[in-house]
């Protein structure tokens, strides 16, 4: 990829993510009232996206190899537990980035 | 008198901010080490935090970058990683209206996190309107602050971070597990759990992400008609 491909990529990217926070000012601004599929797409989509973009992350796992995906299902369910726990995104992002690396480096390299 | 205003919405707009700031440095450490690893310099990771401001997406885009994509797969991802931005705006309709010439601004950096610290504080009620787009600033400045310490800890510290991108599988995670606790129905996830799960072992390939989306929606949409006619 060239700089000006990855800078045109950003460059997109920041555009829509600028649209679609000015939607409801637009809307408003208009007087129009909003379909309830659209209410509804915004409101349970992105529920559906991000269990979507967690099967993404967890891509490359081959259950068949070693070490069979244990370092992510070990770590996952270590942000799983802290998070019901503590209810705190920094221990439990912090804490299983930590035990993932500890786990891929030392326990199953 | 403003100057005194202005600095005291400052202080207690940096206070209340301080456990996003925590959040913003730890996470931006593991988007700028992660862009590195890639191959990306520190100043990709500025330029990312300062263009798009969005953190999943960023995480996202990486892997873009790094292996190509069209921009259209870019917007269409940023749309549905996005979507749930949608609506954040509504509750400061005529809070930014008053805000004037910062109105782009705030619209740009309305982030998950800056949304609840100003939702919260327009809630509470009594706040000058600088301490909002203080808010604001302070957010995203940590941010950048984060992402650039990370790019620059790739370059610099020569440790094992092999791993490191697990922050963004964590960070998943979280916002999946808050989405399951705060909705009443969970077919939304479980759906997208199956649906991602099933295009994957489909396509072999990342580029199930959109098809999984697309279809997500459309199941959406056919159980919102259903519910309508019952």
């Amino acid at each position: 990829m060239d700089n000006l491909s990855i800078l045109s990529m950003l460059i997109v990217a920041g555009i829509i993510t600028f649209l679609i926070r000015w939607f409801p000012f637009a809307v408003f601004k208009l007087g129009s009232d909003m379909g309830s599929g659209i209410r509804t797409q915004g409101k349970k989509l992105p529920f559906s996206a991000i269990a979507i973009l967690v099967i993404y992350c967890l891509r490359n796992i081959n259950p068949l190899v070693f070490p069979y995906g244990l370092p992510e299902a070990i770590s996952i369910l270590a942000v799983i537990l802290l998070h019901l726990w503590k209810r705190n995104n920094l221990i439990s992002i912090g804490s299983g980035t930590v035990i993932y690396m500890i786990l891929i480096q030392q326990f199953f390299p | 008198m403003t100057e005194h205003v202005k600095r005291q919405s400052f202080k207690e707009a940096f206070i209340d901010a301080i456990p996003v700031i925590v959040g913003y440095v730890f996470v931006g450490i593991a988007f700028g080490l992660m862009l590195y690893e890639n191959g990306f310099s520190f100043w990709w990771a500025i330029l990312s935090s300062l263009i798009v401001y969005a953190g999943s997406l960023q995480f996202v885009l990486i892997s873009f970058m790094a292996t190509g994509a069209s921009l259209l797969t870019v917007a269409l991802t940023t749309l549905s990683v996005n979507s749930r931005h949608l609506f954040y705006g509504i509750t400061f309709l005529d809070l930014f209206k008053r805000m004037g010439k910062l109105k782009p601004y705030m619209i740009f950096t309305l982030s998950d996190e800056t949304y609840s610290l100003m939702a919260i504080a327009l809630k509470k009620g009594g706040k000058d309107n600088s301490y909002y787009f203080f808010v604001s600033i302070i957010n995203q400045s940590f941010w950048i602050i984060g992402s650039f310490l990370g790019g620059v800890m790739g370059e610099v510290i020569p440790f094992n971070t092999e791993g490191i991108d697990f922050a963004m599988t964590a960070l998943f995670t979280v916002i999946f597990i808050e989405q399951w606790l705060s909705s009443k129905s969970k077919a939304p996830g479980i759906m997208g759990l199956v649906l991602g799960l099933g295009f994957l072992l489909i396509m072999k390939s990342s580029g199930f992400i959109m098809p999984a989306l697309v279809a997500a929606s459309i199941l959406l949409l056919l159980f919102e008609k259903k519910e309508e006619k019952v």
